[in-house]
């Protein structure tokens, strides 16, 4: 990829970007869009400066994250149900997708922060003190809200939990 | 307690609904990042504006008080939007409040029922006067808006521009949706549907003129359960030959020919476009820009 190319910088990131906002807005992908457009129009409004990011991808998710976390907390939890807002994901056997789907719901149901730490964790590989760096929590706040998280996805996921990545 | 094996399939749960979303295409995402990010750096650049003219009125107020006069000095409020040294004169003057317009029209042209979808913590309708679409030199001016329509959200844009080719069924990115392409007016309507992700369908209709320009209509619903266009086929030919895009046609700028159009950073007091091989520079709308609520 040229690094001075803006285009080339959304060709290598764009589909990785989209697929964490999916993660994050549970499955709402009209939402997962709009956090992409504004993580990416950030992106393009810095892109001059770019030199300056030392990690230009790594900066694109924390951008999405706060951006997320941002619009989420300024949304009323009574302006639009949660109830069946995520898009139902592509292909795989029927197992698979309603497990997909299960934990698509968990993830919505978690608090903007919580989501957002298991998005940098488990999906992104972030460490805990770089994961409390982005979201401006300590190590141990992150180390806290994992575990809850976690514990809330095993209730709702049950035996699947465990046996999701086998499947 | 979770188990590091818990952990693991965690991740890799997590791993594999993320790839199962049919991501948008790059060329998509290109653009939207680029609106977006003309947004902001104009809302800055309009800010900075606003601040500046306020401080020079306030400065000449200020000064016409310690002469005596008692009158602000008007002469001071000059334009909050530099002029680049050496801007290119073939450049048609912009059009103030273009921003405006489009947005309050393209609300004007929402269909019977259909309401702003306000709240969210996005922008519910905004519009930009005429910049620089990209780097193959094609000006624009656009509007959109999110609104609710029979229980379902949709996002409605409205683009007028000039691009070097006309948009055909034949030059379009191929989608997976049927293809029309029918006279309308004093140019063709070209109508053209696709999926775009998971049980997301766009539907984009191009009214093309002789000379390149066109005004086109995005209609995307944000909810899988819509599977129909909010507009109707009559409706939609209202929409594009609507006189109030006739005016923003007349006045696009043409086509800028240039090999390497570079953006100025926006931090920079002078914003626009720079052709590096002529060393022209083409002045961007700075302040332009109309949104309700970001």
């Amino acid at each position: 990829m040229d690094p001075e190319d803006f285009p080339a910088f959304v060709a290598s990131r764009g589909a990785h970007l989209y697929r964490t906002a999916c993660l994050l807005t549970g499955g709402d992908t009209h939402l997962a869009e709009d956090l992409v457009q504004e993580t990416l129009g950030r992106m393009y409004t810095k892109w001059g400066r770019r030199r300056r990011i030392d990690n230009p991808s790594g900066y694109a998710q924390t951008t999405m994250v706060n951006a997320f976390i941002s619009i989420r907390r300024r949304r009323s939890a009574s302006e639009r149900p949660t109830e069946g807002v995520g898009d139902v994901p592509d292909g795989g056997a029927d197992a698979d997708v309603d497990l997909r789907l299960t934990l698509i719901d968990a993830l919505r149901e978690l608090t903007e922060l919580d989501c957002a730490v298991l998005v940098l964790r488990f999906w992104e590989d972030r460490s805990v003190e770089e994961t409390a760096t982005a979201l401006k929590l300590t190590s141990s706040a992150v180390r806290s809200r994992s575990s809850r998280a976690l514990a809330r996805v095993r209730e709702r996921l049950g035996a699947d939990f465990v046996e999701f990545a086998e499947s | 307690m979770t188990t590091n094996h818990e952990r693991a399939s965690f991740g890799a749960a997590l791993r594999d609904a993320a790839e199962s979303f049919s991501v948008p295409r790059v060329e998509d995402l290109h653009e939207l990042a680029v609106r977006r990010g003309r947004q902001i750096r104009r809302r800055k650049a309009a800010g900075r504006g606003v601040s500046a003219a306020v401080a020079i009125v306030a400065m000449g107020a200020l000064t016409a008080s310690l002469l005596g006069s008692g009158t602000p000095n008007r002469q001071s409020a000059v334009s909050p939007t530099p002029t680049p040294t050496g801007a290119h004169k073939s450049v048609p003057p912009i059009r103030p409040g273009l921003g405006r317009y489009m947005a309050e029209h393209l609300l004007a042209l929402l269909p019977p029922g259909a309401r702003l979808d306000t709240g969210t913590g996005l922008s519910a309708l905004n519009g930009s006067g005429y910049s620089i679409m990209g780097s193959n030199g094609i000006w624009a001016a656009f509007a959109q808006a999110f609104v609710m329509y029979g229980g379902q959200r949709y996002q409605i844009v409205v683009q007028v521009n000039r691009q070097w080719l006309s948009r055909t069924c034949a030059t379009l990115p191929p989608m997976d949706g049927p293809c029309t392409s029918k006279p309308l007016g004093r140019g063709t309507l070209v109508s053209t549907a696709g999926t775009l992700g998971p049980s997301t369908t766009q539907w984009s209709d191009y009214w093309n003129l002789a000379d390149g320009a066109s005004v086109e209509l995005d209609v995307r619903p944000a909810d899988s359960a819509a599977t129909r266009n909010l507009y109707t086929e009559k409706q939609i030919e209202s929409f594009v030959t609507a006189p109030a895009w006739t005016s923003v046609l007349d006045g696009l700028p043409q086509v800028v020919h240039c090999g390497d159009l570079e953006p100025q950073n926006g931090e920079n007091s002078v914003q626009g476009w720079l052709c590096v091989p002529t060393g022209k520079m083409y002045p961007d709308q700075l302040a332009d820009v109309y949104t309700t609520k970001d």
